[in-house]
Formats: C-alpha cells, sequence, structure tokens
C-alpha cells in the first residue's frame, strides 16, 4: 500500500517508531498556535505524500475537507465571543475571531487525520504485534489471527455470494427478499468461519499452544544509532512542548486575536523545530543518501 | 526402536459409537506409513487419538507408550485453517514460541528450516499471499520446525491440486529420508505414495484389515474387489492404474506363479514390454492387450460435435470473451470460445490460474465479460443455469439437510436419488465430503437447470464419493440435461466426460471427445493412458 | 466466583472512567482535550487487556472471538448500499450475550482496532474501541443476568446502543473540536447527524431481530459439539471470557 516501505527511519526501534506516529498527531492535537498548526499540517501533506503517495493525499483531501468546513461552521454559529464582528442578526452576533477560531479547530481535526493516515506505513502492523505483545501477549495473538482472517473471510463473502446470488436471473426483487438473502449470506457467514476456526484452535493445540509462558520471535536491538535518533526527536519536540508550556508561542482569539510579538524568534525557533521533528523520516533519507555518496 | 507402539487402543465417542477396536501399532523409528480406508473408517480417530492435545473427547481403552506430545507433529488437511498467524514467518515460529525458547533459538531454527524447504523466498509473505499448496508445506515446515519424532498426517493433500500434490508429497519423503522422521499419512489417493511406504495400513470400520509391504496391499485389494463383486479398475479401485493393468493380465493369462506387480508408470510400461515379447511366442499378445485397452477405453459420444458457428443443438456458445478483474491486471480469459452443446457431459481440465472459475462465473452471470458475447442457441431460449461452487459449505445456512432441501425447494424423489433421505435430521456441518457435495447438488438441481455448472466437484473426495457424484451427474445429463465441469481431476475427466477442453492462459486450446482428448495429450491424460500409449 | 466478581467491579469502575472525565474536560474548556480524552480512554481499555492476559485462555476460547470481531467487521461489505446501516453493533452484542463480557469487550474493541488497520486508523480508533467494547461487555453481564430474556428488552438496549454509539463518538468532536461546547453547539451536531444515528439504531435492531435466535442455536450447537467454554461450565462458574 505504501510506496516508500524501506526508509532509512523505518530501520529505527519499533519504540522509536511508535513514539513518533503517535507523538506527531498527539503534538499537534496541543497545538493553539495558529501557525506551528498550519506547519503541522503542511508536514503531514508532506508525510502523506512521502509514505503513501499524491493519490492519497488528494484522496484524503476529498475525504475531510466537508469536515473540516463542519466544524468550522459548527464553531462559528455557536460561538459569538470576539470583536470583530462580521454581521448580526438580532439576538446574536457573528464575529471574524469565532471563524477564524473555528477555522483552526478544523485544520487541527484534519492534520490529526492525515497524521493518523500515516500511522501503518511508519509503524507496520508487525511492528505494531511485536510492541503490543511485549505486554499482551494473548491480545496480540489474537489481532494477528484476525489479521490472518480478514483476506479469508473475504474471499468466503465472495464465495457465498457466488454461490447464493442468482438476482442475475430474476426480476429485481423487492428489499425484504434482498434483505432476507443478505441475512441467510451472513449466517452462512457465520457458520463456516466458526466451524473452519475450530480447526484452528486444533492446529493451536497441536503446536503446544498454552503450554506455558510463550517465547518471542521478533527481536530488535536498540542501537546508539537509535539512542542518537531517538535524542534527536526529544531535542526537537522537547523544544517545542517547551515553548508551548512557557507560554512563548500562545495565541489567544478572544476577545481578539492577541500574540506576543516579541516573541517572533521563539515562533519561528518553535516552528522551525516542529517541521524538524515531523519531517523527520524525510530529511533522515536525504542526508542519508548524502552519507552513501561520501 | 519403536517411536510409538499402541496396544489395544479401542475408543468410543460420548454417544456410544465405537471408532477404534482394539488397534495394535508399533511405529519403529523412521518408518514410512501409509494408512488407508474408506472415509468414515477411523483414520482421523486414530490419528487424533495418537496426538495428546487433539485427542476427542470420549472412552478410550487400551496403552500407549508416551512420547511427549510435543515430540509428535500434526497435519490437517485443510491448509488454510490451521495457520494461525498472518504471515509466513510468525506462522514458522508460532510453534517455537509456544515452546517458550529463546530468541537467539527461535530465530535460529526458524531460518534453518526455512531454507530445509525453500521457503526462504516467499518467508515475508502474508499468508494469504501464497497459494494453497505453499500454504500446506508451511503447515509442514512449522510443524517440523518444533523437531518432533513422529509425524502424523491426516490426508494433507487432498484439497491440493495434481502439481501441489506432487510437491508436497516429495517433500514429505525428504523430511521422512533426510531427517528420519517417522510418517505416518493417512490419504485416500495414495497411488503416488505406494512405491515409497514402508508399510501400509488398511482401515475398515475400526480395525485393520491388511497390514503389510505395497505388493502385498495390491493384492489383498484384488482379492477383497473380487470378494465384493466389484470391478478392480475405475476411479475407487484404491490401486495405481499399473497395478490394475498387472493385476488384468494375470486374471486373463491366469498366470499361477506370482510375480511382482508394476506400482509406477514406469514399471507398468516395463512389464507389459516384456509381456509383450513373451506374448509375441504364444501369438495372444494382441488379443489380450485389445482386452486392456477396452477396459480404459472413455465414453465414446454419440452424436457429432456441430461444427463451428453452428448453432444446431447449441446450448450456449461462448464467442471469444476477454474478462479482467481490474484495469491494472493482466486479462484472466483471452478470446476464449467454446461450444456447449446440449446434453453433454462436458469437461474443461486447466491448471491453476487458467481462469477455469472465472470462466464458471461469467456463465452463471455472476461477472460480466469485458469483450465478446455469449449466444444463444437456435431457439434463442436462454437455458436456466445453476452453479454449484467448489466448495458446498457457501451454500449452508439451516441447521439441519431437511431445513436445507426445504428451502431449496427439493422433492423427496429427488433427495431419494442422492442418497439423502437417512441424512436428512442432520447438521450440514456434521455430514462427510463427500456427502456435502451432493447436499450441495440436491440444492442446485431443485431448480432443475438446462445447464448445470460446477466447480471442482471432486476436490476432496474418496474414490466412492468421486464414483458416487459422478453417477449422479450421469444420470442428469442422461435426462437431457447439459453439464459443464471444471476440474483439475484427470481421472475423473476420464471417467464421465462426452467431451473434454484444455484450458490454458485463458484459451481453449482444444476440445474434444474424451477418448481422443486422453489419446492424444501424452502427459496431461491418465496413468492407464500413459502406461498404454503405444503399446 | 470471587475473583470474577471482583475484576468485573473493577473493570466496570473503569468503563465508568471516561465519560466523567469527558464530561468534566466539556464543562471546563480544557484547551487541550482533543488529545487528553484519548489518553483517558486508552487508560480505560487497559485493565481488560491486562484482565484478559491473566485469564490465560485456551485456544477455543481465542478463536471464537477472532471470527466474530472479523464478522463483525466484514459484516459490514454485505450491506454496504445503504449508508450506516451495519450489523457490527448487532454482532457484538450477540457474542456478548453467547461468550460473556469479557470475550463481548474484545470482539467489539478488537474489531474496531483491526478493522482500521485495514480502512486506516484515526482519532477516532480508542473511540470506537471503546464504544463497541462497552457495548459487548454490557451484553455481556446483560445475557449472564438474563435481562434480555424478553426480546422486547432486547431489541430497545439494540436501538439504544446503536444511537449511542453513534452519538459517543460524535463526542470526539464536539469536546475536541468545538469550544465552548454550548448547548446550541450540541444540538446542531446531534441533529445534523440524526438520521444516520437512527439508521444505525434501527439496523441493529433488524439484525438483532433476525440473527439473535438462529446464531444463538447456531453458536450453541458448536459450543455443545466442541466444548468451547465447557470447563467454565462444568466447574458451574461464571465465565468470564
Amino acid at each position: 500500500m505504501h510506496i516508500r516501505p524501506y526508509t532509512l527511519f523505518s530501520t529505527l526501534h519499533p519504540v522509536i517508531l511508535l513514539g513518533y506516529a503517535l507523538g506527531a498527531p498527539i503534538l499537534t492535537m496541543c497545538m493553539g498556535n495558529p501557525w506551528c498548526l498550519l506547519v503541522s499540517f503542511g508536514c503531514a501533506l508532506v508525510m502523506e505524500w512521502f509514505y503513501l503517495g499524491e493519490q492519497f493525499v488528494w484522496q484524503g483531501i476529498r475525504g475531510t475537507w466537508l469536515l473540516f468546513l463542519l466544524i468550522m461552521i459548527l464553531n462559528f454559529m455557536t460561538n459569538h465571543r470576539g470583536m470583530i464582528i462580521l454581521f448580526q442578526t438580532r439576538t446574536r452576533r457573528y464575529t471574524l475571531e469565532s471563524l477564524c477560531y473555528g477555522a483552526a479547530n478544523g485544520l487541527l481535526l484534519c492534520a490529526v487525520i492525515f497524521w493518523f493516515r500515516c500511522f501503518s506505513a511508519v509503524l507496520s502492523n508487525q511492528k505494531f504485534l511485536y510492541l503490543f505483545g511485549r505486554r499482551f501477549q494473548t491480545a496480540a495473538l489474537l489481532l494477528s489471527m484476525i489479521l490472518k482472517l480478514f483476506p479469508e473471510t473475504q474471499y468466503k463473502i465472495t464465495q457465498i455470494r457466488m454461490a447464493q446470488d442468482d438476482s442475475a436471473f430474476q426480476e429485481k426483487e423487492a428489499l425484504k427478499v434482498r434483505l432476507k438473502k443478505g441475512m441467510r449470506q451472513i449466517s452462512c457467514l457465520l457458520e463456516w468461519s466458526m466451524e473452519d476456526s475450530i480447526e484452528t484452535a486444533d492446529s493451536m493445540k497441536a503446536r503446544g499452544y498454552g503450554a506455558g509462558r510463550r517465547g518471542q520471535y521478533e527481536r530488535y536491538h536498540f542501537t546508539s544509532y537509535d539512542l542518537g535518533a531517538l535524542a534527536v526527536m526529544l531535542c526537537l519536540s522537547g523544544t517545542v512542548i517547551m515553548g508551548m508550556v512557557l507560554g512563548k508561542i500562545t495565541f489567544s482569539y478572544y476577545p481578539t486575536f492577541t500574540w506576543n510579538k516579541e516573541m517572533l524568534v521563539w515562533n519561528v525557533l518553535i516552528c522551525f523545530c516542529e517541521a524538524g521533528f515531523l519531517l523527520m523520516p524525510c530529511w533522515m533519507e536525504v542526508i542519508g543518501a548524502g552519507g552513501r555518496r561520501r | 526402536m519403536s517411536v510409538l507402539d499402541v496396544k489395544a487402543l479401542s475408543f468410543a465417542y460420548p454417544n456410544g459409537k465405537n471408532i477404534l477396536h482394539a488397534i495394535d501399532l508399533t511405529i519403529a523409528e523412521g518408518e514410512f506409513i501409509l494408512l488407508c480406508g474408506p472415509s468414515g473408517c477411523g483414520k482421523t480417530t486414530l490419528l487424533r487419538c495418537m496426538k495428546a492435545q487433539i485427542a476427542p473427547v470420549g472412552t478410550r481403552k487400551g496403552s500407549m507408550s508416551d512420547l511427549p506430545a510435543k515430540e509428535i507433529g500434526y497435519v490437517f488437511q485443510n491448509p488454510e485453517n490451521q495457520i494461525v498467524t498472518d504471515t509466513v514467518r510468525h506462522e514458522l515460529a508460532f510453534g517455537l514460541e509456544n515452546m517458550g525458547l529463546q530468541t537467539e533459538t527461535i530465530r535460529r531454527r526458524v531460518a534453518e528450516t526455512a531454507l530445509f524447504f525453500g521457503i526462504d523466498e516467499w518467508i515475508d509473505a502474508s499468508v494469504y499471499e501464497i497459494s494453497g499448496g505453499q500454504k500446506q508445506l508451511l503447515n509442514l515446515a512449522s510443524v517440523i520446525a518444533m523437531r518432533p519424532k513422529l509425524l502424523l498426517l491426516d490426508e494433507p493433500v487432498s484439497q491440493l491440486d495434481p502439481l501441489a500434490r506432487k510437491n508436497f508429497l516429495d517433500v514429505l519423503l525428504r523430511v521422512n529420508r533426510e531427517l528420519g522422521i517417522a510418517v505416518v499419512l493417512s490419504e485416500h489417493h495414495l497411488e503416488e505414495m505406494l512405491p515409497l511406504a514402508d508399510r501400509v495400513l488398511f482401515m475398515e470400520a475400526g480395525a485393520f484389515h491388511y497390514e503389510g509391504d505395497a505388493q502385498g496391499y495390491v493384492r489383498y485389494m484384488k482379492r477383497r474387489r473380487a470378494e465384493q463383486k466389484k470391478k478392480l479398475y475405475g476411479l475407487e479401485s484404491g490401486i495405481s492404474a499399473a497395478a490394475e493393468i498387472a493385476c488384468f493380465w494375470e486374471q486373463e493369462r491366469k498366470e499361477a506363479k506370482v510375480e511382482k506387480l508394476p506400482l509406477t508408470v514406469r514399471e507398468g510400461r516395463q512389464y507389459l514390454g516384456k509381456k509383450k515379447e513373451e506374448g509375441k511366442e504364444t501369438g495372444q499378445w494382441d488379443q489380450q492387450i485389445e482386452k486392456i485397452k477396452e477396459r480404459y477405453r472413455k465414453k465414446e459420444s454419440v452424436k457429432e460435435r456441430g461444427t463451428k458457428g453452428s448453432r444446431k443443438n447449441v446450448c450456449l456458445l461462448i464467442d471469444h470473451i476477454w474478462f479482467q478483474y481490474q484495469k491494472q491486471t493482466p486479462f484472466v480469459l483471452k478470446g476464449l470460445e467454446l461450444r456447449i452443446e446440449r446434453g453433454e457431459f462436458h469437461v474443461i481440465l486447466g491448471g491453476n490460474g487458467s481462469g477455469k472459475t472465472t470462466l464458471l462465473s461469467i456463465l452463471g452471470k455472476r461477472l460480466y465479460a469485458n469483450r465478446g458475447k455469449i449466444r444463444l442457441g437456435e431457439d434463442r431460449k436462454l437455458p436456466r443455469i445453476a452453479l454449484l461452487p467448489q466448495n458446498p459449505k457457501a451454500m449452508f445456512s439451516r441447521d439441519t439437510v431437511e431445513e436445507e432441501l426445504q428451502e431449496a425447494g427439493c422433492t423427496e424423489k429427488l433427495a431419494e436419488s442422492l442418497g439423502l433421505l437417512q441424512l436428512l435430521s442432520q447438521h450440514p456441518y456434521d455430514l462427510s465430503g463427500g456427502e456435502q457435495q451432493r447436499l450441495g447438488l440436491a440444492m442446485v438441481l431443485a431448480k432443475e437447470p438446462d445447464l448445470l455448472l460446477l466447480d471442482e466437484p471432486t476436490k476432496g473426495l474418496d474414490g466412492v464419493a468421486k464414483k458416487r457424484i459422478g453417477d449422479d451427474l450421469e444420470t442428469y445429463v442422461r435426462q437431457g440435461h447439459t453439464v459443464l465441469c471444471v476440474t483439475h481431476d484427470v481421472d475423473f475427466a476420464a471417467a464421465y466426460a462426452d467431451v473434454c477442453s484444455l484450458l490454458f492462459e485463458g484459451e481453449i486450446l482444444s476440445t474434444e471427445s474424451a477418448q481422443t482428448f486422453f489419446e492424444d495429450n501424452a502427459f496431461y491424460t491418465t496413468d492407464a493412458d500413459r502406461i498404454l500409449r503405444g503399446i | 466466583m470471587g475473583i470474577c466478581t471482583k475484576s468485573i467491579a473493577f473493570q466496570i469502575a473503569a468503563l465508568l472512567l471516561p465519560p466523567i472525565f469527558l464530561a468534566v474536560m466539556a464543562v471546563t474548556a480544557y484547551p487541550y482535550a482533543a488529545a487528553a480524552s484519548i489518553a483517558v480512554i486508552l487508560l480505560a481499555l487497559l485493565p481488560f487487556f491486562i484482565g484478559f492476559e491473566q485469564k490465560k485462555p485456551r485456544p477455543r476460547d481465542l478463536v471464537p472471538i477472532a471470527v466474530m470481531s472479523v464478522i463483525a467487521s466484514l459484516g459490514r461489505a454485505l450491506f454496504a448500499a445503504v449508508p450506516n446501516f451495519k450489523p457490527t453493533t448487532a454482532i457484538v452484542m450477540i457474542t456478548g450475550m453467547q461468550f460473556g463480557p469479557l470475550a463481548g469487550f474484545l470482539t467489539g474493541a478488537l474489531s474496531a482496532l483491526a478493522s482500521n488497520m485495514f480502512l486506516g486508523q484515526g482519532p477516532w480508533t480508542p473511540w470506537q474501541m471503546y464504544a463497541w467494547g462497552l457495548i459487548g461487555f454490557l451484553s455481556g453481564i446483560a445475557g449472564q443476568r438474563k435481562w434480555f430474556r424478553r426480546s422486547g428488552v432486547l431489541y430497545f438496549a439494540g436501538f439504544l446502543a446503536g444511537i449511542l454509539f453513534d452519538w459517543f463518538l460524535n463526542l470526539q468532536y464536539l469536546i475536541g473540536y468545538i469550544r465552548p461546547v454550548s448547548w446550541q453547539a450540541i444540538v446542531l451536531t446531534y441533529t445534523a447527524g440524526l438520521g444516520f444515528d437512527l439508521v444505525h439504531g434501527s439496523s441493529t435492531v433488524l439484525f438483532l431481530m433476525l440473527l439473535e435466535k438462529p446464531w444463538g442455536k447456531k453458536l450453541h450447537r458448536l459450543k455443545m459439539k466442541y466444548g468451547i467454554l465447557s470447563a467454565q461450565e462444568e466447574k458451574g462458574e461464571e465465565s468470564c471470557i
């Protein structure tokens, strides 16, 4: 699915990948400053392009613009704080501030969604299962079984439809008939899958499942390279968090747009660090390639 | 030294049904044992009883030497269902993880096993990306990775196509010969395996009726079928074509001296070669061999098939259809042309991925061709078409056979003719494979289709069940309906087809009467034809 | 039995945690609500997964959960023609009733997680896991206490479950991205999605009506035939899985 599954970034320890894959959306969610938010949104688009390709970016935009509008309008309609009045009805006023605030929140949601779309490209299912399985062995195995069953069950569904759907030979059927057929098919699926799964259970037992503590096949070494990458990530994201905590990049919409204008340097620095953190897979690839040439 | 000793093992299910009666079995180190017998004779129960973790619930008597359960490997019938995890790599590691081994040990054993089985090339794949044959190899490998001393296999190749089956058995032989692991293989198509087995066990009704080498087994089967007054050849014979032919020879010649019987095609041809030389002296060769050839003669279709383009007697005329699943993928059917005439049993043979199932789906109007037309016969009437899917389980959704039949609108007469009346109160999933196939058949035949489409109707069935379904289909054809069947099963096609077509890479390459088809093909034909070719 | 009741009490406490926190966040217009709500929900999921690990379930207890999760998420494909018409909620409820609260919870939670592994994860993943998990868990408890013996009650519960699921998921937008949460915002949000919510609720009822009886029978047969959960039943223990 993803166009770059074997990046340099993907060689890092899964814990770091998880840190990035969850860190990016969470950092974005805490973002109050519109500039930082724009940076995050831009980076999300770039990463989506980097991992999933141009098509996915457009697809993502098509999927989220309505949500963006919805959030914006909802905030605009229900919130009438702010100074700059756009128009007014008898009972309430509609302000530019609330419109912008709504837009910012809509953008925030879209950015978060875009970041999550990259999640499985950054942290492949196998690595996720490795991390999850360290603490939750049984649940991770269960998840792996589910992933195995997905395509198999999809195949069964096509088989069942193939076997039971004879609508091509009939007149257009009433909704009730179609519904009944749907129910019949899903019952068939249940029984078939359940019967088959009993054999899976036997196969698990035959291979000694449940005898005692399980070993683990996957192994990832945490090397000094990982440590270095982690340090860089922590530095970059730490700076952003520091800036947020210390109020260097506070931006408020109400009563009217205010931000700390003397802190422009801070703002630029923090946006820079943020982009550095969020674009890490990208720039690691660029620098890594340069290293080889030398 | 024996790996496992079973003494006077009896087993009864909780409902009181006795499955095994005082079984004695000693498995020697590194022995290759073939366990055969009709379905329902207790093969699976015996194998499961030997593996403690999956032993069936019920009362058992008798003793068994203790071999730690982890030193017995078990491979099941269905390749998909025994896979637990979602990637090849983790599947290989699954058993080792369960043993609680160190990560280093697990990784080394996985690597070692993958290399031995040649899995290393697709070890990164998801399990749904690999073929059925590869899946079964993976199952074998993941059991072998646990280093068992004894391997039990319950009809492991019955769901595979012929090529994958041969491949699996080759690997199994390597496991036995190179690793010295004892093997008990239960199987109903054991023609290929007979020459390789150290010992053959024939089981019926929960007891061993024969125990000994392959030669003795063939003799035993011959005697047994003579006692039951059944023909020695055909789908249910249970012995290889070479042995059948040699038995006929002996029968005809009334030769008293007991010779070593041929088991493989090669031995069969050598045997006949020798007989030919001997026969030349006595001058009876020609007459004898004609008699034998007569037995393997296919059905000769009575009527002439129409010429290309004419619509006389046509059921459906497939006129150069092209089909692809997605724009990005290659065409599955490429200008496929086929003439299906009324009242014929038409079999399409072809390998995996040749487009067999796709063709059926298009005829059954589940898919639509991108290009080309399906033309009707002279009367321009669309025939009633019904499709029996590869796995009849895709049709079942009720709790008893009776409900299933009722819903399908199946008459009692039809149910009776398919032998379903005594099964009415059973659950469809408690039926055997052959019975399930017949139930599926009854459900499609209830609509009395003019054209019946079948997808691999003999998959996973034993000879008796195959013959049963073949006879039922033949009856249906004789009533004036048309049957179109796609299959891998050359023997089934040879036994029942009027007309055979070869499908390769989305094209029909030849359509001929069964006799011509199998005579002309040198490789893609039955063992008997291979032996008798040119003799 | 003692351990069982205690762990159930603990799990119920964990399930109550998110709504309380979410309410507090909504009232105080907490600026980091989007991130905090996800964290709270993930925390609430934790005790169940830990409890499940401690149970050491047998293979025959695991496979039904896997199968039901897959059917619950893929069943949508069979009815994809109508938006929001999905059997997932009903299937999770049936699983809970048949296999107990913990199995119901896991089926709900894992079907959300696994289906998003294919459809794409989103900030809604933990919310869905929690909501479907909760539905499975509560139906499990109701099934054990035989509250659903009268089908009217079951259908009503199914309708409620379908609607509340959607309403709960609406909350994530409301709490995370709309500030302050005024009554107008709530009304607007919920009226906008009401049609879809009703479809979800009534489809759940429909699926329960059509599937509950036959599936109950089928699953019961399988339990008998293969001894799923039989060990617990023999001991007369309340099944926790």
